[in-house]
């Protein structure tokens, strides 16, 4: 639904609204939760990057097929992660994210990643994590985008990429929980919840590189025909 | 069903984010259970199947939190007993209680607010920052259930032509990544399929908008605006520093200046609205169904 139907004023909000408003947003929000404002403020960043990026996909000309291509991921992860519920840490998000982030660009990356966590969360249950998921799943695929020449026909660099990409999506998970329990970055407690998370930690990034060494090759073979075939 | 299914789902969205971003950002012990008490409220009011394992969950959460707590950290100044040089103080416990009532709050409030807000709402509410976003959105949530089937029906082909056997871990995931490598090139060649039928349909032409049935009518005005009334309240309470509480060295008692009760008033307000609504719009239905079997049923006379 278009609310504002001029579009010089879309446009001039479209400028305004990010340099004015998310600072407004998140300076007010400090200022008036007082002891937790170091949380609110990750918080509110993480949600308003997490808009920005969805506002800037919103008015970059992106083809039908590169558009319907990344709804197809998104399903693609949501899937993997229902069918590999049963057993803990384990979910293909990351790895499909990174493969299509390395074949279609990074902002197709951070859109897989950002609407893979928001819906497989529809069934898995939402939280004051979702925007946090969001995030760095997001984050994880924009940066598998940026680093593609390098990733590309490479499978130890890739497998190390999700490797890492696995270890620090559970870190920055722990940050927050941190953060927000304490207001302050408390080693102590972040070492602490690091270390009880640390089998799930293991798990999650092994299974990212298993998940890899299955995939790549399908996926390279698949979408690099496509790119050729139908120039997406 | 519930009441809220007839609200606009952003006045509902709106009023959830007031809830939790003021619920989990004020660390008062009042504000957090008033924010229990309106969610456990809400919870048990809410018509519809709920999941009961949900206390187990956050009763564990608050005992764990309780336990840690006082485990891991050493602030505060009453101290119960010393344990290798560590003191395990009164007011760490007590901030590892307020910590996991606040949690579970946060737990109820998102376990009715995705009750509520089911895909096609948050679909509705996306559509307001970007249309691709919610076609994109769309399209996942419908691609989902195609491929679930087609997998199946692979499986089922691959097995019968006797290509993988499930009997070992090491089969079976590979049986597993061969199945999701025809599922992929499926996948691919249909969304070619796809976007050429959009193209060909004038998708790429002019602007779009998204076509929905919610309308926003009077009780949506009403809801909207206490809510942020009573919101209003709350954060001019904490932007005061009335809500700022201690745990350390001693705990505080609660602040009972009027600016800080005008915030756990407003809080409370907040927290009891949907409860409210429900409860009213249920008693509605009462009193009218009770006016019908008086007044308009006649039965049959002889």
């Amino acid at each position: 639904m278009t609310v504002i139907k001029s579009e010089k004023l879309r446009k001039i909000l479209s400028v305004i609204i990010p340099f004015i408003f998310i600072p407004a947003v998140v300076v007010s929000g400090v200022l008036v939760f007082r002891s937790k404002n170091y949380s609110y403020g990750i918080f509110a960043v993480s949600v308003l990057s997490v808009l920005l990026f969805i506002c800037g996909f919103d008015r970059r000309k992106t083809g039908t097929r590169r558009l319907v291509l990344i709804s197809a991921a998104v399903a693609m992860a949501c899937v993997g992660r229902a069918v590999c519920s049963f057993i803990p840490a384990v979910n293909p998000i990351t790895a499909i994210t990174v493969l299509f982030a390395v074949y279609l660009g990074s902002e197709a990356g951070f859109m897989t990643g950002a609407f893979s966590a928001l819906i497989s969360n529809i069934f898995a249950g939402q939280g004051v994590w979702t925007p946090f998921q969001m995030f760095a799943w997001g984050m994880i695929g924009f940066f598998a985008g940026v680093f593609a020449k390098y990733l590309e026909n490479h499978t130890v660099r890739m497998c190390v990429y999700v490797f890492f990409a696995g270890m620090v999506y559970s870190f920055i998970m722990d940050v927050w929980s941190v953060m927000w329990a304490y207001n302050s970055f408390n080693l102590k407690f972040y070492l602490a919840s690091i270390s009880s998370a640390a089998p799930y930690t293991a798990v999650y990034a092994i299974s990212n590189v298993v998940f890899i060494l299955l995939l790549r090759k399908p996926f390279s073979e698949k979408l690099g025909r496509i790119k050729i075939k139908y120039g997406i | 069903m519930s009441c809220f299914e007839i609200f606009n789902p952003a006045t509902v969205f709106i009023f959830f984010a007031c809830v939790i971003v003021s619920g989990i950002f004020t660390m008062n012990p009042v504000i957090t259970v008033i924010s229990l008490a309106g969610a456990l409220a809400y919870w048990f009011v809410m018509p519809g199947q709920k999941n009961n394992r949900i206390h187990i969950y956050t009763v564990l959460m608050t005992l764990a939190c309780m336990v840690f707590n006082p485990v891991f950290g050493h602030n505060g100044a009453t101290v119960i007993v010393v344990i290798n040089n560590h003191n395990v103080t009164v007011e760490a416990g007590l901030y590892g209680i307020f910590l996991g009532l606040m949690l579970s709050a946060a737990v109820y409030w998102f376990a009715s607010f995705s009750k509520i807000m089911t895909s096609e709402k948050i679909i509705y509410i996306l559509g307001f920052i970007s249309q691709k976003a919610a076609l994109v959105l769309t399209m996942a949530l419908r691609f989902i259930p195609v491929y679930i089937r087609k997998a199946k029906q692979i499986n089922n082909t691959q097995k019968a032509l006797g290509l993988y056997k499930d009997e070992t871990i090491v089969s079976r995931v590979r049986g597993g990544a061969r199945v999701f490598s025809i599922l992929l090139t499926y996948m691919i060649e249909k969304t070619i399929i796809t976007s050429d039928s959009m193209a060909a349909r004038g998708y790429s032409g002019r602007r779009r908008r998204n076509f929905s049935l919610y309308s926003f009518g009077r009780r949506d005005v009403i809801f909207l605006l206490a809510s942020l009334v009573f919101t209003a309240c709350t954060v001019y309470a904490s932007s005061k520093g009335a809500l700022v509480y201690n745990f350390y060295p001693y705990a505080d008692t609660p602040s009972t200046a009027a600016v800080a009760l005008a915030g756990y008033i407003g809080y409370g307000l907040l927290c009891l609205s949907p409860s409210v609504t429900e409860g009213g719009s249920r008693l509605k239905w009462r009193y009218l169904k009770s006016k019908i079997s008086h007044s308009d049923i006649r039965l049959p006379t002889r």
